[in-house]
């Protein structure tokens, strides 16, 4: 999620000083959250099941080599992952990749350490800087605030309304439940949890060799944030994309997202040709056509901006400008959830961030 | 002293000699990692004046502390068996080490310095290029530290596995190369007919005796590849101390690594920079000048070539530059379409620059002969026919 939650920033007014409500996991204890695919000899993905919602935890990635395993992201169900993996092969993981610096990418770094001692982290250089400062500043703000983000999102549920106060539907109530499940264990999870930095950082790019496995690790170009890595197997064609690439809506957070920078980021990762994409959030994509579809609406929402910044618009009436009604539908069809979460998570801060460059070098 | 800064490898030194001695039957060849060549190459090496210790000395190094935290491990003097220089960098959780040396005996010996120095586990080699004598010694270190990771330049990986996979092997070709050299003492004669004088003969055997001393150490010899590699730039956290792996360009191989330590201004250069005079086979000498000029920006205060001593200022390296752009320059003066290096090399003038690194030794001007006034010569050639030539011979030109 982004690092300043979104819910937090934009909905200032649900947030109101509501007493944490008694959170009821509808789901049954032993389901970790996630399902793990095999999608190549010896690759294996973590793919979370929850249903779309505000709060997401992260996919992973399992790339079990001849002697070993290099894991890609921490998410905050690290724990349940480790017992996943465990199943899968007795193998030492020696390399984590975090494929950016958020929180339900690199929290569990920790767990994954004191699992297997001998780890090396691997990272985009910039986590360095931001993790010790903007990003535990952000985690604390999100440990003050989910709490009563998750109570309100049950008030909402005992009053049968949703967020914009119309009756709840029952994909919003899934939603909503989703939601509180999250947070519940987000705060079982990640207060005081330490930061792990990488050992080794990368600025553009690094190869794992391992047995007769290559693992490339590739910063492509700034999108969702100016530390985003691809981990690519060149062999199977599968490209772990972190935040770069999430289902159903695209993740922007405001002021660490790159809009202005992003396509040209998916037109490196397109040309790579995956047969496979494991995005950041979302199902296992067996083509690009979502990739693509992110790619054109970020260059949509890119010239409708500098042609809006060209007439000397300012950011409210450039908002008023920009239509993304027909990208809407197709991300979000007529889904309540998706379209809230459109609203929230692409038209907003997207528009703000593209403005903003746009504003810097027109 | 002389097969040192001839080549910087055991045995193939024998065939840079044989360039200066005009002996060897591929004069001008490239740098081959493989091999002791040809017993040609051995020949060779029994024509150039040897240091008279060289083979009490063969497995000796200094421990030379460069920063706090920071020692290296100096490839000893008077020698032909040659051996990169190792460097120990420690911070409060791990360590880093560049480079791991050519022979298993030695790594074994400079792991057991490196527990003594430090109780931080190993758990990253930098090895700086792909010739031998700097990272036979990896899968020692591998043993000792399980997990550690090997990083090296995209380049220097895949050049490793072809000529380091093959090079464990080389033991068993000694006793072949040796032949015509004990064939020799045993005649008294030269191939030619001429009669081996007392002082060759003692030089015949002590190549003898280093070739023989070396063979042991071939049987202990693995290979050991990298783990992980890199393009332009990588920092290493050590806990408390970023070690920045950084590629600059091409300089003495396409892939030359060089190690910077900004707290400590250490600089580890492997054989980017090289003492008494550099390496130049299948080098790239303009680009290597820039790379010089980059490496002469950085904050750093001591510097440690991949052969000879700890340096505490920039003066070699920019003599070293220096004479790159002069051989440049002089081969840009002299070349005409269609000039070979031989015919090059007969009328350029580099005696200035030969005395500046030399000083009239004769066996640092051997040296200096066969690797800048004709491996250098060469390349700087090619790269005005704007024809590279790969950097190891048995690669399809």
């Amino acid at each position: 999620m982004p690092s300043t939650p979104p819910f937090i920033r934009l909905l200032p007014g649900l947030l109101a000083a509501t007493a944490l409500l008694a959170m009821q996991p509808l789901r049954a204890v032993s389901d970790p959250g996630f399902k793990v695919e095999t999608l190549a000899d010896g690759v294996y993905a973590a793919i979370r099941t929850d249903p779309p919602g505000l709060m997401v935890d992260a996919n992973s990635l399992f790339i079990v080599n001849e002697a070993d395993v290099v894991v890609v992201d921490a998410p905050e169900a690290s724990a349940e992952m480790i017992a996943a993996l465990r199943k899968i092969t007795p193998k030492p993981v020696t390399y984590l990749i975090n494929t950016h610096w958020h929180d339900d990418h690199v929290i569990g770094n920790a767990v994954w350490r004191k699992a297997y001692p001998g780890i090396h982290f691997i990272a985009h250089a910039s986590l360095r800087d931001y993790l010790p400062g903007t990003g535990t500043k952000n985690r604390e703000g999100m440990i003050k605030g989910a709490p009563e983000f998750a109570g309100q999102m049950q008030a909402q549920m005992d009053q049968g309304r949703n967020l914009q106060d119309q009756p709840i539907s029952d994909e919003e109530r899934i939603s909503y439940s989703s939601d509180i499940r999250l947070v519940k264990h987000y705060m079982e999870v990640v207060p005081g949890t330490p930061n792990v930095l990488p050992d080794i950082a990368v600025d553009e790019g690094l190869t794992l060799i391992r047995g007769t496995r290559r693992i490339e690790i590739r910063h492509l170009g700034n999108g969702h944030t100016k530390a985003d890595l691809v981990v690519w197997l060149p062999a199977e064609r599968i490209a772990a994309t972190g935040d770069l690439v999430v289902w159903p809506v695209p993740l922007v957070g405001n002021d660490q997202s790159h809009v202005r920078d992003w396509p040209a980021t998916l037109d490196a990762l397109l040309k790579l040709e995956p047969a496979v994409f494991v995005p950041g959030h979302g199902p296992v994509l067996r083509n690009a056509d979502y990739p693509r579809q992110m790619r054109d609406l970020f260059a949509s929402i890119n010239d409708q901006v500098a042609a809006s910044v060209a007439k000397g618009a300012s950011l409210e009436d450039t908002r008023k400008a920009v239509d993304l009604a027909a990208f809407r539908d197709k991300f979000a069809g007529d889904s309540k959830v998706r379209r809230f979460a459109f609203g929230m998570y692409v038209t907003g801060p997207a528009v703000e961030s593209a403005y903003r460059d746009a504003k810097a070098t027109p | 002293m002389i097969a040192r800064a001839a080549k910087p490898h055991l045995l193939a030194s024998v065939a840079a000699l044989a360039m200066c001695s005009g002996a060897s039957a591929e004069p001008r060849a490239p740098f081959d990692g493989d091999v002791l060549r040809s017993a040609t190459g051995i020949m060779a090496f029994s024509e150039v004046p040897l240091p008279p210790s060289s083979v009490h000395a063969k497995f000796h190094y200094d421990t030379v502390p460069v920063a706090a935290g920071i020692t290296t491990f100096v490839e000893g003097p008077s020698h032909a068996l040659v051996q990169g220089n190792i460097t120990l960098i420690v911070g409060n959780d791990a360590a880093l080490v560049v480079d791991t040396g050519h022979f298993p005996a030695v790594a074994r010996r400079v792991i057991a310095d490196i527990r003594r120095l430090t109780d931080k586990p190993v758990k990253y080699v930098a090895v700086t290029h792909w010739h031998m004598d700097h990272y036979m010694g990896n899968a020692e270190f591998a043993a000792a530290f399980p997990g550690l990771a090997i990083i090296t330049q995209n380049f220097t990986a895949p050049m490793m596995d072809k000529y380091g996979r093959r090079y464990v092997d080389y033991g068993a070709k000694i006793e072949g190369e040796l032949k015509p050299l004990r064939d020799m003492l045993a005649s008294g004669k030269a191939p030619d007919g001429a009669d081996i004088a007392a002082d060759r003969r003692q030089r015949i055997e002590t190549a003898i005796a280093e070739a023989e001393a070396a063979k042991p150490e071939f049987a202990l010899m693995r290979y050991r590849g990298a783990d992980l590699s890199f393009e332009n730039t990588l920092d290493i956290d050590l806990g408390g101390r970023i070690v920045k792996l950084m590629h600059l360009g091409r300089g003495n191989t396409a892939g030359d690594l060089v190690a910077y330590v900004p707290d400590a201004k250490a600089l580890i250069t492997g054989d980017v920079l090289v003492h008494p005079v550099p390496f130049s086979y299948g080098s790239y000498l303009g680009e290597w000048s820039a790379v010089l000029g980059k490496l002469a920006e950085l904050d750093a205060t001591v510097i440690v070539p991949g052969h000879g001593p700890v340096m505490h200022d920039k003066t070699y390296l920019l003599q070293v530059r220096g004479l790159l752009d002069a051989v440049v320059a002089e081969v840009t003066r002299v070349w005409k379409p269609g000039m070979s290096g031989d015919e090059v090399s007969k009328v350029m003038d580099l005696g200035k620059q030969r005395d500046a690194f030399c000083h009239g030794d004769k066996s640092l001007e051997a040296g200096f002969k066969a690797s800048i006034e004709t491996a250098g010569v060469d390349r700087a050639v090619q790269q005005l026919e704007g024809k590279m030539k790969p950097e190891s011979f048995d690669e399809k030109d």
